[in-house]
């Protein structure tokens, strides 16, 4: 059976039907988004690998207990959400890491999980403008406060709806809209003097 | 509007990512072919959404997907009658004995019975005047008006119950001076009575243990 080609609600049907399969696709489809919003939040690589599995086990352990009604995106991204939060209530991390997955085990598994520009077109020169210009943004998406960051990450990098950022959140409508006017705002003053 | 009055920047996020409304934009283009200082803010917004857009995707290490799976437990459905078997399995493990003696004991309640009625059949069927097809007729036919008369003992012991005959009356007089309607609503007022009554007898006597029992039950 071709997994891939079926939406969520049939694949979380088919995992909920005991199919070890279904598992894996939800988190092929998943690890990426879910890895890169808990990344940005906590900003430290292994920590962030581990509260991703932690979240892909207790959405896929509870596989059962999930409401059909609901996006299965919005759960698992409020399983990570909070999951994140948690720990940056526990402890405030002191570095960004961009280099590779501490798990790697060859220079191409580093390389491989190293954060690089999507598009293949660019020549070296936009290359390496673009990486400077995605460390700047990096940098200042760190320096937002964490719900801030979570909205904007949200909206801009996964595309989500203000309603599904709100029900992610678990607040209203109106702060989110908020929280991402402001964020945009502090993003704005702080690439700036890239301007200039 | 004139230049001087120039757009919000929540006007201008929400033209830069396409969420105002027709008529608004109608408006704002009108003032951004305008206003160069709002045109200028405008493509700032759209170069901060392209930038934010444009961030990369992460991804964990090699084998994050097989870390994930070793520690899942992938669910296997229950069948609806799954519950019930496990209640009869925990019957049968109460009932079942634990001692040499209880073992015993249960082997001669029921090896006991069925030796004596098997030497009282092997009895009668070595007599002359009865055989194995007759003594079945006699059994069964025992067994029927046996159960005959057991079921016509329990309505008779209903219907002259004083509760049955006062029922009976209330049920006359109400069909003498309300009708059928009357009858009819006084049956549904009984009706519903019982199944009141059956389901508090059910709970309880099967339900939920009480606060104290159960109070008792987690400090043992």
């Amino acid at each position: 059976m071709d997994y891939s080609a079926l939406t969520d609600q049939q694949v979380v049907e088919l995992a909920r039907a005991g199919r070890e399969p279904a598992y894996r696709e939800l988190v092929h489809r998943y690890q990426r988004p879910v890895f890169s919003l808990i990344y940005r939040l906590v900003r430290d690589r292994e920590k962030a690998e581990d509260l991703a599995q932690d979240t892909f086990i207790k959405v896929l352990n509870a596989i059962d207990r999930y409401d059909p009604t609901f996006k299965f995106s919005s759960w698992i991204f409020k399983i990570a959400h909070n999951t994140a939060l948690d720990q940056l209530r526990r402890k405030e991390p002191e570095t960004l890491s961009l280099e590779g997955s501490p798990h790697a085990r060859t220079d191409a598994e580093a390389e491989a999980s190293t954060i690089t520009p999507e598009s293949g077109t660019e020549n070296p020169e936009q290359y390496t403008a673009s990486k400077e210009l995605g460390g700047v943004i990096e940098r200042a998406i760190e320096r937002l406060r964490p719900e801030y960051r979570t909205a904007i990450l949200l909206c801009h990098v996964e595309g989500r709806p203000y309603e599904e950022i709100a029900e992610i959140m678990a607040v209203p409508l109106g702060t989110v809209k908020t929280y991402i006017h402001r964020a945009r705002n502090e993003l704005k003053r702080e690439l700036a003097h890239l301007r200039a | 509007m004139s230049e001087l009055e120039h757009l919000s920047t929540e006007s201008l996020q929400g033209y830069a990512e396409g969420t105002i409304g027709a008529a608004d934009r109608v408006a704002l283009e009108s003032h951004l072919q305008g206003c160069t200082r709002c045109g200028g803010e405008l493509e700032e917004w759209r170069s901060l959404f392209t930038t934010l857009a444009g961030l990369p995707q992460l991804s964990p290490a090699a084998g994050f997907s097989d870390r994930v799976m070793a520690r899942v437990k992938v669910h296997v459905p229950v069948p609806v009658w799954a519950p019930w078997l496990e209640g009869a399995r925990q019957l049968a493990a109460r009932l079942t004995p634990r001692t040499a003696g209880a073992w015993a004991l249960a082997s001669a309640c029921i090896t006991l019975p069925l030796l004596l009625g098997g030497g009282l059949v092997t009895w009668l069927i070595s007599r002359d005047y009865i055989t194995a097809q007759s003594l079945w007729v006699f059994a069964t036919d025992r067994a029927a008006s046996g159960m005959q008369s057991l079921g016509a003992s329990a309505l008779t012991g209903v219907m002259e119950s004083s509760i049955a005959s006062w029922l009976v009356t209330q049920a006359r007089t109400l069909a003498a001076s309300a009708g059928a309607r009357g009858l009819g609503a006084f049956a549904v007022g009984i009706g519903g009575l019982t199944m009141a009554s059956i389901w508090i007898l059910y709970r309880n006597l099967f339900r939920t243990p009480t606060r104290e029992a159960q109070h008792v039950t987690a400090r043992v």
